[in-house]
């Protein structure tokens, strides 16, 4: 591998990109969404391949060596996940990942240039570029956002932004509404429940962090830059990795 | 002997180059195994949480999450391939371009999962929203390639 020079960093960035940014398109599949599995099962799925095709490195040459820092980048790597996912089920799918993206690179530039003493031909074009790729990541996050939630009045609306939000389907979201409405005429549910259950799904509950409070779309964008401030830190411990 | 005359003729780059990437794809089997043990924590601590608050291991175990092999275990095994080699890729490319440049280029996955949502799940829709996509996509790709242009080994 370390024969092949920039052929092979090309190939790196392509695999990096193409495949990070394609593992998610099977789990969004009709199946899927019907078992709902727990988030903690995909992390495990993703986990556990992980772990199988790494070994498949030593066949090209690589030495069989284990670093303790690998649990320092597993521990961050999956509590970051965790976070992203409280992200995505509070603040929407396309605000969620745009978030963690943009504070991924800002973590990554600081440990970088600030911690790591990275060179860069030219500071002026590196901030340049930078400003473009986040000015990129926002117009990106802007564009497949659903419509604002709050300025939503049709319910149907509200549950399919929903619905595309948490990635489920929306055909299955509107059977799940017939059979609550068919289950409301049962159980009859006081007015001040049905209204917190309409703030919820609009992102208007609140919730106290550390006696401040925060409405679940801040807490789940805060959970979303949790996510970046973990990921964009996640392979520092490669660095100190003997 | 060998080995020294070939480290001797290379140039200052060849050399960061070899050093850099050998650690980052070592590294893929340490950060593998690091989360391993971090998710087997996780279940451990699942059951036992369970288990307390049924005072039953049995039923401790029957109330962690189903992984539905059956149903979605192909999807979920794909899923975690596709991951695995975005994984290797990226700690690759950290470890040779750095962790500022290398790590905001693998960012642009964002790119691709996008396209495939317009694409594929058809979640993007309306000419105005398609279209401001894809200016703000050709952005982030004129950010990287600026950024893969200013890296300095």
């Amino acid at each position: 591998m370390n024969s092949c020079g920039q052929s092979c960093t090309i190939l790196g960035i392509v695999c990096g990109i193409i495949a990070s940014g394609s593992f998610g398109a099977p789990l969004k599949c009709h199946s899927v969404n019907m078992c709902n599995p727990d988030p903690f099962v995909l992390q495990t799925y993703k986990t556990g391949m992980c772990f199988i095709t790494s070994w498949m490195l030593l066949f090209l040459g690589e030495r069989c060596e284990v670093s303790p820092m690998g649990l320092v980048s597993g521990l961050l790597w999956v509590s970051g996940g965790v976070c992203g996912i409280f992200g995505i089920r509070n603040a929407g799918l396309a605000r969620s990942v745009g978030t963690w993206s943009c504070v991924t690179v800002l973590i990554s530039f600081m440990w970088g240039v600030a911690v790591f003493g990275e060179k860069v031909k030219s500071i002026p074009y590196t901030l340049f570029g930078l400003v473009i790729l986040l000015g990129g990541f926002i117009g990106m996050t802007f564009y497949s956002s659903p419509n604002d939630l709050s300025n939503t009045s049709n319910e149907e609306e509200l549950s399919t932004s929903n619905a595309n939000a948490l990635g489920l389907d929306s055909d299955l979201t509107e059977r799940l509404i017939e059979q609550a409405e068919a289950e409301e005429n049962v159980l009859l549910p006081d007015e001040n429940e049905v209204t917190r259950e309409h703030e919820n799904l609009r992102g208007e509950e609140t919730i106290h962090l550390l006696g401040i409070p925060f409405s679940r779309r801040q807490m789940g964008i805060i959970g979303a830059a949790c996510d970046g401030l973990l990921g964009g830190s996640n392979l520092v411990p490669m660095h100190y990795s003997v | 002997m060998g080995n020294h005359l070939l480290i001797d003729e290379m140039t200052d780059s060849d050399l960061n180059f070899y050093l850099h990437s050998d650690k980052g794809l070592n590294y893929v089997l340490s950060f593998a195994v690091g989360a391993a043990i971090v998710t087997l924590t996780g279940w451990i601590l699942l059951f036992l949480k369970h288990s307390y608050h049924t005072k039953s291991f049995r039923s401790g175990y029957d109330l962690l999450p189903s992984m539905y092999f059956d149903k979605i275990g192909h999807l979920g095994v794909f899923s975690g391939v596709l991951w695995s080699i975005g994984n290797i890729g990226q700690i690759y490319t950290v470890s040779v371009l750095g962790e500022s440049i290398g790590m905001s280029i693998v960012q642009s996955q964002m790119v691709v999962s996008g396209i495939l949502g317009i694409a594929w799940f058809r979640e993007i829709r309306g000419f105005q929203n398609v279209s401001g996509w894809i200016i703000s996509a050709l952005f982030t790709l004129g950010g990287i390639f600026i950024l893969s242009h200013e890296h300095k080994i």
